[in-house]
């Protein structure tokens, strides 16, 4: 027998371990797979939120309902003048919690071996998160620095293929 | 159903236990001997034997891991099966191009008849793994255990197929190396 045909041949004694690891490592590939679907089902749902969502309309305001509302519609013009700051006073605080709720976090990466991760290996890690959409950076210290949501913040975690620490600032 | 509860049924000589491995290894073990043998009769065969082969091994035999315990008798079972097909005609798929690419680096020049101690070698190629970076390994693992593609390799990976072949290029280098190392070549 060759030792080529011996190598493939003996390749049946492998440790387990390596084979179970050459899986998981489709693991986290997979992951940036689950992580954009979950993504994308997101943004389909915000979507279709915003759609269905009706605008603050006549109705919405509640004028149909009341007399002070009534006296508005038979103002006319005073009304669309109320109709319109109405709608933009809806809009706004929904902005504002949105980013409200955003807090700066700091991840500290490591390799594999529990070692300071390499500024290359960490810049590109930083580049995904970024295409992701994220807003994150390095920082000066060679950590991600990043201004994100809770639920932004454990998207990103499922991308990172490093161990890693997060601290909220 | 959990590895415990299918190697449970096994242990109470429960015949269900083949058709539970089949139902959730079936596919995988399928996959391991057709990517060897392309032709899907002798790698359902080859699955078939390797039921047969895990009910006379359990007991008392009782795997930490069900599926590599199965991958390795499937791929054992695939591998004698193309070695009966290729005294008849030469072809194997991956498996052929997985050996013409060890041939090409590990040819010594020798008595090609020269017999390795299969234990041994298995050993020495599970140290030398040992040593290789995680990432080279598992496409190493990819190809030669799985004999996967270039091309499935680096989709599972999400490498391009030539960074692929670069890494398989360099863990191939460095096998051959390390056989030289220890008196293979």
């Amino acid at each position: 027998m060759k030792l080529s045909e011996a190598v493939l041949e003996s390749l049946n004694d492998i440790d387990p371990v390596y084979l179970e690891k050459s899986e998981k490592e489709y693991g986290w590939v997979h992951r940036y797979r689950k992580a954009g679907a979950i993504l994308f089902s997101a943004a389909a749902a915000f979507l279709l939120y915003v759609a269905v969502t009706p605008k603050p309309t006549t109705y919405d305001t509640g004028g149909a309902v009341n007399e002070a509302a009534s006296q508005e519609m038979k103002e006319g013009a005073a009304y669309d003048s109320y109709s319109s700051i109405e709608a933009d006073s809806g809009e706004a605080p929904m902005e504002e919690a949105r980013e409200a709720e955003r807090q700066v976090y700091v991840i500290t990466l490591q390799d594999r071996n529990g070692e300071t991760l390499s500024a290359e290996s960490l810049q590109n890690v930083c580049d995904m998160l970024k295409e992701a959409g994220y807003e994150v950076m390095v920082d000066e210290e060679g950590r991600l620095e990043g201004t994100l949501s809770e639920a932004e913040l454990q998207a990103c975690l499922e991308m990172i293929p490093y161990p890693y620490q997060v601290e909220k600032q | 159903m959990e590895d415990r509860e299918i190697l449970d049924l096994y242990f109470a000589r429960n015949e269900d236990a083949i058709r539970e491995t089949d139902h959730k290894y079936g596919h995988y073990c399928f996959t391991v001997a057709w990517n060897i043998l392309f032709d899907n009769e002798d790698s359902q065969e080859c699955v078939n034997d390797t039921w047969n082969q895990t009910w006379q091994l359990i007991p008392p035999q009782r795997p930490s891991k069900l599926q590599y315990f199965l991958a390795k008798i499937t791929r054992g079972f695939a591998l004698n099966c193309l070695r009966t097909k290729t005294r008849e005609k030469r072809g194997g798929g991956e498996y052929e191009a997985a050996l013409g690419e060890l041939e090409a680096v590990l040819s010594s020049g020798d008595d090609p008849a020269a017999s390795f101690a299969a234990k041994d070698l298995a050993e020495t190629i599970n140290r030398f793994l040992k040593k290789v970076k995680d990432r080279d390994r598992n496409v190493f693992v990819r190809r030669y255990f799985y004999m996967e593609s270039a091309a499935k390799i680096a989709k599972r990976y999400g490498l391009s197929e030539s960074n692929v072949n670069v890494i398989l290029n360099r863990v191939r280098t460095q096998l051959k190396e390390y056989l030289q190392k220890e008196g293979y070549l």
